[in-house]
């Protein structure tokens, strides 16, 4: 299985690291699956042709009422696969999730309503009201999104997930 | 070397501070608050070869709330309000809230609208004079000439709102139905009530910028999109009452036929009937007063002084007197409505009359012929 980049990863690992995996010890950690997240925000720009298009820059000029992308690299820099991953991300104080906006390639995608101690999807979650009922969760009430992956990360395989959030 | 890492405790709780932070601050209306900075990172838990990975934090993405300019201008007259000829301090009521997220200063104006369309239908044709533009300082809703006296608003906090007057006075010489419209027009400025510029240059992540967000009020001449400015219509409508007065004349009885038949001789008994009539339409005329002058006729009819009792001879039928029955009043000046030759000489008068559009009044008397 060739995975571009993998080269481009693994390669800058230190030759320590690379023995330690092999004998089969432990990843430290930071050296196994790395993370990093991005938060970006879509503006429209008319290019040369005079057609708009959609373009990503980094979240900088966000007001109330605007959308970030939050996008999470994923990097199995270990010469192990990574079995049973998921990746965890709460959705950010002062931001609501985005109804339907998370994408994850070969990902099971979970949310909670409780601050992560539970996940489910969105039709099993239920929000407790103050008189003992419940109510179905919307995609406001959701604080924490859980990729789990369907199968393991090859060593040297890279990928993202991602998720759209409101500031409030 | 073998590490025993819960890792699902471990992100649980990771997870209930990150909550924690979030139930803490509770995000407003207007939005969440300039300046504030949002973070967030994620988490991968794994497993190698079956062993369970201590699970690994990712860098914390993070970016700065901007400044969002935002307002919104509203009349809260719910149709034109009405106006008399001459009437002085009208107001025209509005609502300006701070939709932005942050505090704001704000700009007043009045803006006449020049014959163009009236707010709540009809066409602008008069400017109203004196002009001027409150606040409503002590937030009771209603305008109180010399307490509500500020003319910017200083210091609206993010989601809250303020309600604003425009108040002027109604040139005499205005008719029924004429419309004066006028546009309040408010511009968000700096705390310190200096202008405000959007930042249009990219920027970076980490500083305040500012974003304006507003829409388009009612006047397209002075606000646009998205200029820190929102503006509402109302409308003065002039109303004035249209009264008409009839005076008819019946003979009651003459000295030879009685009641049967009279004819207008020499020491026949007429009644003369003044009917008010207040057109349907128009507004409610106040102390609406009658008076009929028998002096140019002092030579040839007198007035009756026991026309309708002993002492009595003026009969009024009003509606706002006595339920609308016919009641008789006292010759003299005294506590009812009317008198002959107190107020003026060989007079008859009667007063405190109202008349709401659409209802009528009588003033009977009678005369006998010299």
């Amino acid at each position: 299985m060739k995975i571009s980049g993998r080269e481009r990863w693994s390669c800058s690992l230190f030759p320590v690291l690379l023995v330690l995996f092999c004998s089969g010890a432990q990843a430290n950690a930071g050296k196994g699956m790395t993370l990093k997240v991005m938060v970006e925000q879509e503006i429209v720009v008319t290019n040369k042709k005079g057609k708009k298009e959609t373009r990503r820059i980094a979240a900088t000029k966000i007001v109330p009422g605007d959308e970030v992308i939050y996008t999470i690299h994923y990097l199995n820099s270990s010469e192990k696969p990574a079995e049973n991953v998921f990746i965890s991300m709460p959705v950010a104080e002062h931001t609501r999730y985005r109804s339907g906006s998370a994408r994850g390639g070969g990902t099971a995608i979970s949310f909670s309503v409780d601050g992560g101690k539970h996940f489910g999807a969105p039709d099993e979650l239920t929000i407790k009201l103050d008189n003992g009922r419940k109510r179905s969760a919307v995609a406001a009430d959701y604080t924490h999104i859980k990729w789990k992956f369907n199968a393991p990360v090859p060593p040297g395989a890279s990928g993202a997930v991602s998720y759209r959030a409101v500031l409030k | 070397m073998k590490h025993s890492i819960n890792i699902s405790r471990g992100l649980i709780v990771l997870a209930g501070l990150l909550m924690a932070g979030g139930v803490i601050t509770e995000a407003s209306a207007a939005g969440t608050a300039s300046g504030t900075t949002i973070s967030n990172s994620a988490t991968v838990g794994y497993q190698v070869g079956g062993v369970s990975q201590t699970a690994v934090n990712s860098n914390t993405a993070t970016f700065v709330v901007d400044t969002k300019i935002d307002l919104t201008v509203a009349t809260t007259d719910a149709a034109a309000v009405i106006v008399t000829p001459g009437a002085t301090a009208q107001v025209l009521t509005f609502t300006v809230t701070n939709t932005g997220n942050a505090t704001q200063d704000f700009n007043l104006s009045s803006i006449a609208v020049n014959g163009g369309a009236a707010a709540f239908g009809g066409t602008d044709n008069f400017d109203a004079t004196g002009v001027n533009v409150y606040v409503d300082s002590n937030g009771n809703g209603t305008y109180d000439a010399g307490t509500d006296t500020a003319t910017s608003i200083d210091d609206l906090v993010a989601d809250g709102s303020a309600t604003v007057f425009i108040v002027a006075d109604i040139p005499t010489v205005q008719v029924t139905g004429d419309i004066a419209s006028y546009h309040l027009l408010v511009e968000a400025r700096a705390t310190d009530g200096s202008a405000l510029t959007e930042t249009t240059a990219a920027d970076t992540a980490g500083s305040v910028d500012i974003v304006f967000a507003d829409g388009q009020g009612s006047d397209a001449t002075n606000d646009a999109s998205r200029d820190a400015k929102h503006s509402s219509q109302s409308d003065y409508e002039v109303l004035t009452a249209a009264l008409t007065v009839t005076k008819s004349s019946a003979v009651i009885s003459d000295p030879f036929n009685g009641t049967t038949n009279p004819k207008r001789i020499p020491g026949a008994v007429v009644e003369y009937t003044i009917q008010i009539d207040n057109a349907a339409g128009g507004t409610t005329a106040d102390n609406v007063v009658v008076s009929d002058d028998l002096t140019a006729e002092a030579a040839t009819i007198a007035f009756k002084t026991d026309g309708y009792a002993a002492g009595q001879g003026i009969q009024v039928t009003a509606p706002n007197i006595n339920g609308g029955v016919a009641t008789n009043l006292t010759n003299a000046s005294d506590t009812d409505q009317g008198d002959y030759g107190a107020t003026a000489a060989n007079t008859v008068t009667v007063n405190g009359i109202t008349l709401n559009a659409g209802q009528s009044a009588t003033v009977k008397f009678q005369v006998t012929i010299q």
